[in-house]
């Protein structure tokens, strides 16, 4: 299978190096480089990539990914510091967790656990 | 027949048992093996190599990049063990040196490797890194071309693991360098590149101290260049790194299939740079000679009688004709003389004479 695969605001040598890597174990197929983030959402939408790699700018966290991901839940974002000092994977699975003879309190906690709960309290 | 694998030893005595072990292949005189061990310490500071492994046999003593392998005596060369070994430790940047005595043999194997062999004289030879052999040594050295200055010896260093790993897979798979290290963190880098005294540390731009790790190669090794990878390339950070030491530059827009290229180039003393950096570079330059200029001694830096005198200095007067043209004390011109030589920068007479005349209109 052919991981269709688009490089985000990434410096080239090291998307290139990135990419050589991946290249080693997965089939990649480079569909886009896209250089700048205007509209992106929307045209990552219109290409529908597996793998993003998503460089990230000065100041900027690895939070950005998550709208995206939103956005193209079958995608994965490989998330990548400006040096490359840091890497986050963000993607969506599936998830299943068996509750034999659970409880109310049980059942009650699991579902809060799921939940970021802190902003409740206001 | 393994008689020493686990015990290490300073150089010197490694290489003195090492021949010891030598002679008990092949029977070497005791006065040849001393030649050699003065030789090998004339390439090698002592003090920088220590636990240089002793083994007699092959496996395992060549897996470690920076040995230095001597190769003394007499040996099984029809032993595949033997000529792994050899090719393995040439790859890894081992030098192999070989001394006379069974030089014939080492050179036909090299030939087997398909490694280039050259013949040197002991007064001509180089191996790499420059060092020289004593003139005076007799004996002939057989070198793989590996090892002769053919093979770039390359340190990568980067703090991020897995470009350091994919850049130093990238770059040893090339035909032309050596990948003798790998290693992140300015400390790692500094003694990296003194054990292992490679030819050029390729250095993360991003690496935290660079700049400051530059400067510290740069003043232990001053043979080692140090190139700096992944720089965002303006004129100014081109600007940083050079004033820093680095010898030259990959911009983060570089494709590592030009990598090999771009490395090639700049150890030959080439470097590839865009309009706008060689623009910034001439730029520099020419604020660079305006400041020099500013900085210049000019004719307003001596006073009138200053100048005056040194106006007789340079048309050939001496101080006793000056003084009596000026109906001075000879001591004053004395003293004059010399407050111009100091203005001036000089410390000559002559050079006087030199600066009056360069800039005529001015005086």
């Amino acid at each position: 299978m052919k991981v269709r695969t688009v490089v985000v605001t990434m410096s080239p040598l090291l998307a290139d190096i990135v990419l050589k890597l991946l290249k080693s174990g997965l089939a990649i197929d480079l569909v886009e480089v896209l250089e700048g983030r205007e509209e992106l959402a929307q045209r990552l939408a219109d290409i529908r990539p597996d793998l993003v790699l998503l460089g990230l700018l000065e100041t900027e966290s690895d939070a950005c990914a998550r709208p995206l991901l939103a956005s193209l839940p079958y995608a994965r974002f490989l998330v990548l510091a400006p040096n490359g000092q840091r890497a986050w994977l963000h993607e969506m699975r599936p998830h299943r967790l068996a509750l034999p003879s659970f409880s109310r309190r049980r059942l009650l906690r699991i579902l809060t656990s799921r939940y970021d709960t802190s902003a409740h309290g206001e | 027949m393994r008689v020493d694998g686990v015990r290490r030893f300073p150089v010197s005595a490694a290489v003195l048992l090492g021949l010891g072990l030598g002679a008990f292949f092949d029977g070497i005189a005791f006065h040849r093996l001393l030649q050699w061990h003065h030789m090998l310490s004339s390439w090698y500071p002592l003090s920088s190599i220590d636990n240089v492994g002793l083994n007699t046999t092959w496996d395992g003593i060549f897996h470690s990049a920076g040995y230095v392998l001597v190769l003394a005596g007499d040996c099984d060369w029809a032993d595949s063990q033997a000529l792994d070994g050899v090719f393995a430790a040439s790859t890894q940047g081992c030098d192999v040196v070989h001394m006379a005595g069974t030089a014939v043999r080492l050179n036909s194997i090299l030939v087997r490797l398909g490694m280039p062999q050259q013949r040197r004289t002991a007064s001509s030879v180089s191996i790499s890194r420059s060092r020289e052999m004593t003139p005076s040594m007799d004996g002939t050295v057989y070198l793989p071309e590996a090892n002769n200055g053919c093979r770039l010896r390359l340190l990568v260093a980067s703090d991020v693991r897995f470009v350091r790993e994919s850049l130093g897979d990238i770059l040893g798979k090339s035909g032309t360098i050596s990948v003798v290290g790998r290693c992140g963190g300015a400390d790692q880098v500094l003694a990296q590149s003194q054990a292992l005294q490679p030819d050029m540390v390729l250095l993360d731009a991003a690496a935290p101290g660079g700049l400051s790790t530059v400067r510290q190669i740069r003043a232990s090794s001053a043979g080692i260049l140090v190139v700096v990878f992944a720089l965002i390339e303006s004129a100014e950070t081109v600007l940083t790194w050079t004033e820093a030491g680095a010898s030259g530059y990959i911009s983060n827009t570089a494709a590592t299939a030009d990598i090999v290229a771009m490395i090639t180039e700049i150890s030959a003393g080439r470097q590839a740079c865009s309009a706008a950096v060689v623009a910034g570079l001439l730029r520099r330059m020419a604020e660079t000679a305006a400041v020099s200029r500013s900085h210049e001694p000019g004719p307003q830096a001596l006073t009138r009688r200053e100048a005056e005198i040194a106006r007789l200095v340079s048309s050939g007067m001496s101080n006793k004709e000056i003084a009596r043209n000026l109906r001075i004390s000879l001591a004053t011109t004395k003293s004059h003389v010399h407050s111009a030589l100091c203005k001036l920068r000089v410390q000559r007479r002559g050079q006087i004479a030199t600066w009056m005349h360069a800039r005529p209109a001015e005086s």
